[in-house]
């Protein structure tokens, strides 16, 4: 399977859209407001729909019909496959780290 | 302001802007902080990557930056044509008093009626401006062209030939387009003509024939008509070309737009657009409603 980092320069909020999207489907609006809250950093529309226009072209996420245009994003099986994957790798990175900075 | 929004997004690739440009508007317009946004959304379409020409859409702008080259060779056998017939007519006939010249316009209608054709077929991203300056940048190149360059000592047409020429097919266009647009691409493709006269004539011989016009195009300074000679019939031939290429687009996006609905529970129109469309919107059309979320990747 890809991973993000085939994503490039979009990776990282390749990684906080799939986090955004974890607990239900949010369209781009919602998706700038939950991140600004997880980062305390606004990304910008351009960086958005960047990563969303990738994650979409490698079937992480799936846009969903919508009445206005406001477009929800949801994530696929295959998106939540590739989060778990990721923050596995993360949490083991982390781990590694805090264990080694206890140690030393 | 929303016309600087909109300036913007449409600096995406057609296929980004199509999907993403009015949710994208819709976040700049939301925006705390617009001037920040709208940079970091200009720097993204500017740097958004375009889709890589293939090997047929060279070939095609190949051919179509040496199209001019290949008109005036076809002029110029246009032209010798029913020069042998005159020709003849003139040493065995007995009709001295032939104009060959102008039996140069009939021959190049014909060919501008061919490329024409041609052109009409031809699938160009954004013809209307292509066509003109790939147009204009190959008829300064063909003075250049060592073997076309030879028919430059050939007295083929004369402005009035390129003029009617010209107004034909922009009557012919205005008739069967029909549209507001039709005005700007005939003046466009006269300005073209204009203009590439006009530099032709500057680059290829100086200034000063045409600082003393009109004598210049009467030969008593220099014999600016026999120097320009076969030019105004390639850019008649080339402005049909060109009329052709952009007529042939409109045309298209004209038919694809008045193309009907499927009727739904059509096998033959549902099948047509199950193929159609894009990945994305085939998984999402085949979603149940409890399945959001939980896409099986095919």
């Amino acid at each position: 399977m890809a991973g993000l980092a085939d994503l490039g320069r979009f990776s990282e909020p390749a990684l906080l859209i799939l986090i955004s999207l974890a607990d239900g489907t949010k369209h781009g609006y919602a998706m700038q407001d939950d991140i600004a809250a997880l980062t305390d950093e606004r990304p910008g529309p351009g960086t958005l729909y960047g990563a969303i226009r990738r994650l979409e072209e490698h079937g992480f996420i799936q846009q969903l019909p919508a009445a206005d245009r406001r477009k929800p994003y949801a994530l696929t099986d295959k998106g939540r496959d590739m989060l778990q994957v990721e923050l596995r790798r993360i949490r083991a990175m982390a781990d590694t780290g805090l264990r080694r900075l206890a140690t030393a | 302001m929303n016309r600087v929004r909109r300036t913007v997004v449409g600096w995406y690739p057609k296929d980004v802007r199509d999907r993403y440009g009015a949710e994208i508007e819709d976040l700049l317009e939301s925006s705390k902080h617009p001037g920040r946004d709208l940079a970091n959304v200009a720097w993204h379409a500017l740097t958004e990557r375009r889709p890589v020409p293939s090997g047929r859409h060279l070939v095609r702008a190949l051919g179509l930056l040496t199209a001019p080259i290949w008109f005036a060779v076809a002029a110029y056998f246009g032209y010798m044509a029913p020069g042998l017939v005159v020709g003849m007519l003139q040493q065995y006939g007995g009709y001295t008093d032939l104009n060959d010249t102008r039996w140069l316009a009939p021959s190049v209608l014909a060919v501008a009626g061919v490329v024409a054709g041609v052109g009409r077929r031809h699938r160009i991203v954004s013809p209307g401006a292509v066509v003109p300056v790939a147009l204009t940048a190959g008829l300064l190149l063909t003075p250049f062209i060592p073997f076309v360059n030879l028919f430059v000592g050939v007295r083929a047409g004369t402005p009035e030939t390129c003029a009617a020429a010209t107004w034909g097919a922009a009557l012919i266009v205005v008739a069967r387009l029909g549209r507001s647009s039709a005005p700007v691409l005939v003046g466009g493709g006269i300005l073209v003509n204009e203009l590439a006269l006009t530099v032709y004539g500057l680059a290829a011989h100086g200034a000063a024939p045409l600082a003393q016009w009109p004598d210049a195009m009467a030969g008593t300074v220099t014999p600016l008509t026999a120097r320009l000679a076969i030019l105004p019939a390639v850019l008649t031939i080339g402005t049909a070309y060109a009329l052709g290429v952009v007529h042939g687009a409109q045309a298209r996006t004209g038919a694809s737009a008045q193309v009907a609905p499927p009727e739904p529970g059509d096998p033959a129109t549902d099948q047509h657009h199950r193929d159609h469309r894009e990945p994305d919107q085939r998984r999402g059309a085949e979603l149940a409603p409890g399945q959001l979320g939980r896409v099986r990747e095919r």
